[in-house]
C-alpha cells in the first residue's frame, strides 16, 4: 500500500476520512499538483524598527514608475524602510494595532487608515506623511483678526486651537489662490501659520479660517475612480455604519452630508462626494472588492453590495444575509471571490454562496472545526503568488491552498502554520507586498517587538534564522479495510514493515508514531534521512584508474533530491492503528510517499 | 562475530535493511524496532535450539567448589546450565585453577539425590565429616551439596567439576559462541530463515512454511551446516554403507 499526502487537514471523521488527508497536523506544505510530505518554507527575519515597539502595519507604495516605499508603523513611529531594512523616521501617529492602506494611482499614494481609528485618515507620497485632505470642515468658519499673506506663507492672526499638520480651510481671501485647505505648519493659542500650493501675490480680503475635522476611518478601497472608506469618525462623533466616498477621481474631498440614495432623493448627478449607510445601521466591520462591486460586512448583520454606477444611482443593497464577517479584519477579496471568517470560526466564500445558498457547502472551512472553533478575530491576507489564503490567528495562521478547491475538491485545502519561535504568529499585521528591492511578492508580517518577518523565507535557515519548524501529520485510523482482501492480518498478527521514499535533500529525523488499535500502546520509531550525496572526489566506475581519472565520470559534484528509501518497522500489533509522521528540523525534506 | 552483526547480517539478507539503511549501530535503534526484536528472538531460539544438542564448543567450561566447615550447599557458576558428562563427579585438585593437580579422591552423586538421601540419613543436613556424596538441591539458584558436610579436616579442600553453561545472548556485545567465522555465518543463516519464519502472519506462515519451521529443508540444511563445521573432524563426504 502506498500512502500519499495530497490532502490537507480535515478533522471531521478521524476513522472514515480520505487516507490522503491528515486528522492533525501542522506545517506541511500542500499543493495541488503534488502528494508529498514536507515542511512550509520557514520565515525570514528581515529587520527591526528602531524603537522596537510593536508593528501595527505595513504599507507599501509602489508609484506609476515602479519605484517603491515601505512605511513600517511601529509604536508611536512611523518609518520609512529601505530595501536593507534601514529604519528612518519619517512621523509620528497616535500608538494603534492596525494601520491599513490603500493605492491611489492618480496622485501616487497611498491613503492610509487606522483600524482603531485612533489616527486620522493619512497620506504617504513617497516623502511625506501627513494626513489626507477631505475638505470637510467642523462648521465654524471665524473671520480672522488678521493675517499676512506673502509668497506662499499665509499668517493668521487669531484665537484657535489648532495645532500642526492638523487641516484648515481658508476662505474669503484674494486672490483665489490663498483659499483652499492647507496643513498648519505651526501654531499657538494665537495664531496659526499654512503654506499654500504656490506662490500668490499678497493675500488681501476678510478671510475666514474653518479647521477640518480630524476625519477617521477603519477601512479603504479603491473603486470606480474614488477612494470609499467605512466606518467613519468625525472628530468625536461617530458613525461606524458609514461609508464615504470621495469625489470622482478627487481623494481630497469628501463629504458627510450628501447622501447617496436614490430611495432618500439625495440629488446627486454623478461626480460629487457623498455618504452612505450601512442598510441594517450596524457597524461596519470588512470591506472587500469582488469583481464588480465592493462587498460591505457588518457586525453581527449581514453582507452587502454596493450597486449602481454613480453619485446619483449608488446605493448599499443586501447581499447575503446568512452571516457577516467576524472581528475587523477577517474578510479578504481572493481573486475570483471573497472569503470571510464567520462568528465562532467557520469561513465562507462568496461563490458557493450565490450558487448554493447558505449551506453547510459554502463553509469551505467544515474540515478543520476543531482549529476554527471559537476564533472571534483573524486577519485575512490573499497570497496572489502562491494562491493561499491566509487567517493568521493568535498563535497560528490557517492556511487554504486556493487550488486545492478547485483542483481536488474532494481533499481538504487546509493546513495550519505554528512556530517554535517567541513571535508565535500572534501579530497585529500581516501584508502581501512585494519583497523590498525584489520583484515578488510575499506576506510580511510583525510582532511586538517591532520585528518584520516575510513569511515564505530562505529554506533550511529555520524560523527567524534560528528555529526549527516542527512539520507533523497524522492519518486517519488504518486497518484491514485499507489493506488487500484478507489482510485483516496485516495489523492484527503482521509485523507491520515500510519504507519512507524520499529525496535525499538535508539531513533530518523522521519521527514515526503508531497508536495501535485494542492496545494502549504508541510505538515511537526514528527513521533517519540522509543528506545529500557527498561525491565530490568519488569515482563512480571503480576507482581513479578506470576512466581515465576523476575527470570522466563523476568528478565530484553533491546531487541533490535524489530518490533514496528508508526502511521502518515500529514495534506493536492490534487492530490497525494511527500513524503520525512528524520532523521538528530545519531541513526542507521531502517524503514522496510511504510504501506499507 | 557477535550478536549486533548477527542481526545486521539477518536484517540485511533479509530484505529489511536495503536502500539506504545503514547496518543497526544499537538495539536502541528504533528505525527497525520490531525487526530488531525479532532477529534478537530468531538468534536466541536458534541458539537454545542448538545449545540442546550440545553443538557449541562455547559451552564447556568448568568451576571450582572450595570447602568450609559445616557448610552443606555451594553455588555453582552463574552461567551452570548442566553437568557435562553422563556420569559426572566433583574431582578434588590441589588449587582452584586450570593448573591445579587432581588429587585421585572424587566425589559421586549420591544416587536418588537429596530425595532419597533424606530417607537414608535423617541427619544428612548436619553430619559432619569427610565428604563422599553430593547432590543439588533447589532454590532460585543452582547450589550443589555435601554429605557428609565438611568437617574441619575438609576446610580448605578445592573440588573442580566441569559443566555446560549458558551460551545465551543478550546485549549487543555479546559473541555468537561460535569460534570461526564459517560456522557464525552458518548460525546466521539458520537465523535468517527463522526470522523468515518468525515475521511472517500465520497465513502467510502455513503457506511458506507448510510443514512449520522445524520441518523446513532450508532451515535443515543451514543447521546441518553449523553442525559440520562444529564437529571439528572432516565430516563425511558420502552417505551410505561401502561394499569391499
Amino acid at each position: 500500500m502506498n500512502l500519499f499526502f495530497g490532502g490537507g487537514l480535515n478533522e471531521r471523521d478521524e476513522l472514515n476520512v480520505t487516507l490522503e488527508e491528515c486528522i492533525e497536523g501542522q506545517n506541511y506544505l500542500l499543493d495541488a499538483q503534488a502528494r508529498t510530505f514536507r515542511p512550509r518554507p520557514p520565515f525570514d527575519l528581515k529587520g527591526t524598527a528602531t524603537n522596537a515597539q510593536p508593528i501595527s502595519g505595513i504599507a507599501q507604495l509602489i508609484k506609476r514608475n515602479d519605484a517603491d516605499t515601505t512605511l513600517v508603523f511601529a509604536g508611536g513611529q512611523v518609518y520609512s524602510v529601505s530595501d536593507a531594512y534601514a529604519f528612518t523616521d519619517v512621523g509620528d501617529i497616535t500608538t494603534s494595532t492596525g494601520i491599513r492602506s490603500s493605492y491611489w494611482s492618480l496622485d501616487d499614494k497611498l491613503v492610509i487608515t487606522d483600524k482603531d481609528k485612533a489616527n486620522p485618515i493619512h497620506e504617504w507620497d513617497g516623502s511625506v506623511f501627513q494626513r489626507n485632505k477631505h475638505g470637510i470642515g467642523n462648521g465654524t468658519a471665524t473671520t480672522a483678526n488678521g493675517f499676512i499673506g506673502v509668497g506662499t506663507n499665509l499668517h493668521v492672526t487669531h484665537a484657535n486651537s489648532l495645532s500642526e499638520g492638523q487641516l484648515v480651510t481658508i476662505s474669503n481671501a484674494s486672490p483665489d489662490a490663498w483659499n483652499g485647505e492647507w496643513y498648519v505648519d505651526s501654531a499657538s493659542s494665537n495664531g496659526f501659520q499654512v503654506t499654500i500650493d504656490s506662490s500668490s501675490t499678497t493675500a488681501t480680503g476678510s478671510i475666514a479660517f474653518e479647521p477640518s475635522v480630524e476625519l477617521y476611518a477603519k477601512y479603504s478601497l479603491v473603486w470606480r475612480g474614488r477612494v470609499w472608506l467605512f466606518n467613519i469618525t468625525t472628530d468625536s462623533t461617530e458613525n461606524p455604519h458609514m461609508v464615504l466616498a470621495s469625489q470622482f477621481e478627487n481623494t481630497d474631498i469628501f463629504d458627510s452630508t450628501q447622501r447617496a440614495d436614490p430611495n432618500t432623493s439625495g440629488g446627486l448627478s454623478g461626480s460629487e462626494a457623498f455618504f452612505m449607510l450601512s442598510p441594517d445601521l450596524r457597524p461596519i466591520n470588512g470591506a472587500a472588492l469582488f469583481y464588480d462591486t465592493i462587498v460591505i460586512s457588518t457586525v453581527d448583520g449581514k453582507l452587502f453590495k454596493i450597486t449602481g454606477s454613480d453619485a446619483s444611482d449608488y446605493q448599499v443593497v443586501d447581499y447575503y444575509p446568512g452571516s457577516a464577517a467576524t472581528g475587523s479584519e477577517s474578510i479578504v477579496n481572493t481573486g475570483n471571490d471573497v472569503m470571510w471568517m464567520k462568528k465562532g470560526g467557520n469561513i465562507d466564500r462568496l461563490s458557493s454562496v450565490e450558487t448554493y445558498g447558505d449551506v453547510k457547502a459554502d463553509d469551505i472551512s467544515r474540515f478543520i472545526p476543531d482549529e476554527t472553533k471559537g476564533i472571534s478575530d483573524s486577519i485575512a491576507v490573499y497570497d496572489e503568488q502562491r494562491q493561499k489564503i491566509m487567517w493568521f490567528v493568535s498563535g497560528k495562521v490557517i492556511v487554504l491552498d486556493k487550488n486545492m478547491l478547485s483542483e481536488q475538491p474532494a481533499l481538504s485545502p487546509w493546513t495550519i502554520y505554528k512556530t517554535n519561535h517567541t513571535s508565535g504568529f500572534v501579530t497585529n499585521v500581516a501584508t502581501y507586498m512585494r519583497d523590498l528591492g525584489g520583484t515578488t511578492y510575499d506576506v510580511y508580517f510583525g510582532d511586538s517587538s517591532g520585528n518584520i518577518y516575510k513569511l515564505n523565507g530562505t529554506e533550511g535557515n529555520g524560523d527567524a534564522g534560528s528555529n526549527t519548524v516542527l512539520t507533523r501529520r497524522k492519518f486517519r485510523f488504518m486497518g484491514d479495510q485499507d489493506f488487500e482482501e484478507n489482510r485483516f492480518y496485516q495489523t492484527q498478527f503482521e509485523n507491520i514493515t515500510g519504507r519512507i521514499e524520499y529525496r535525499r535533500r538535508g539531513v533530518a529525523n523522521i519521527t514515526m508514531k503508531v497508536d495501535w488499535g485494542e492496545e494502549g500502546a504508541v510505538s515511537e520509531i526514528s527513521v533517519p534521512l540522509k543528506g545529500l550525496v557527498a561525491t565530490p572526489d568519488a569515482n563512480f566506475w571503480g576507482g581513479s584508474s578506470y576512466w581515465s581519472g576523476t575527470a570522466y565520470w563523476s568528478a565530484g559534484s553533491a546531487p541533490t533530491n535524489k530518490i533514496s528509501t528508508k526502511g521502518f518497522s515500529p514495534a506493536g500489533k492490534g487492530r490497525g492503528f494511527f500513524l503520525e509522521l512528524s520532523s521538528d528540523t530545519k531541513v526542507d525534506f521531502l517524503i514522496n510517499r510511504l510504501i506499507l | 562475530m557477535i550478536f549486533l552483526d548477527a542481526v545486521n547480517r539477518i536484517l540485511r539478507s533479509e530484505g529489511v535493511i536495503t536502500g539506504d539503511d545503514d547496518n543497526v549501530s544499537t538495539f536502541d535503534d528504533t528505525q527497525h524496532e520490531n525487526m530488531i526484536n525479532l532477529a534478537k528472538i530468531a538468534v536466541q531460539d536458534e541458539l537454545n535450539d542448538l545449545v540442546s544438542d550440545e553443538a557449541f564448543p562455547y559451552e564447556h567450561d568448568n568451576g571450582y567448589i572450595t570447602l568450609s566447615q559445616g557448610t552443606r550447599a555451594y553455588s555453582l557458576e552463574s552461567d551452570f546450565i548442566r553437568m557435562r558428562d553422563e556420569h559426572w563427579f566433583l574431582e578434588q585438585v590441589e588449587s582452584a585453577t586450570s593448573t591445579g593437580t587432581a588429587t585421585g579422591k572424587r566425589v559421586y552423586p549420591w544416587n536418588g539425590g537429596e530425595e532419597n538421601l533424606r530417607r537414608v540419613h535423617s541427619t544428612y543436613r548436619t553430619d559432619q565429616g569427610d565428604p563422599t556424596y553430593c547432590y543439588f538441591i533447589g532454590g532460585t539458584t543452582v547450589q550443589i551439596a555435601f554429605w557428609h558436610v565438611p568437617n574441619s579436616d575438609a576446610v580448605g579442600d578445592v573440588y573442580r567439576y566441569e559443566y555446560e553453561k549458558t551460551v545465551a545472548v543478550s546485549t549487543e556485545s555479546d559473541t555468537i559462541p561460535l569460534i570461526n567465522t564459517e560456522a557464525a555465518n552458518a548460525f546466521v543463516s539458520s537465523a535468517s530463515i527463522r526470522f523468515r519464519y518468525l515475521r511472517l502472519n500465520p497465513k502467510d506462515r502455513a503457506s511458506v512454511f507448510p510443514e512449520g519451521i522445524e520441518k523446513d529443508t532450508s532451515h535443515q540444511n543451514a543447521k546441518a551446516r553449523v553442525f559440520e563445521f562444529t564437529r571439528r573432524e572432516r565430516p563425511k563426504t558420502q552417505y551410505g554403507r561401502r561394499y569391499y
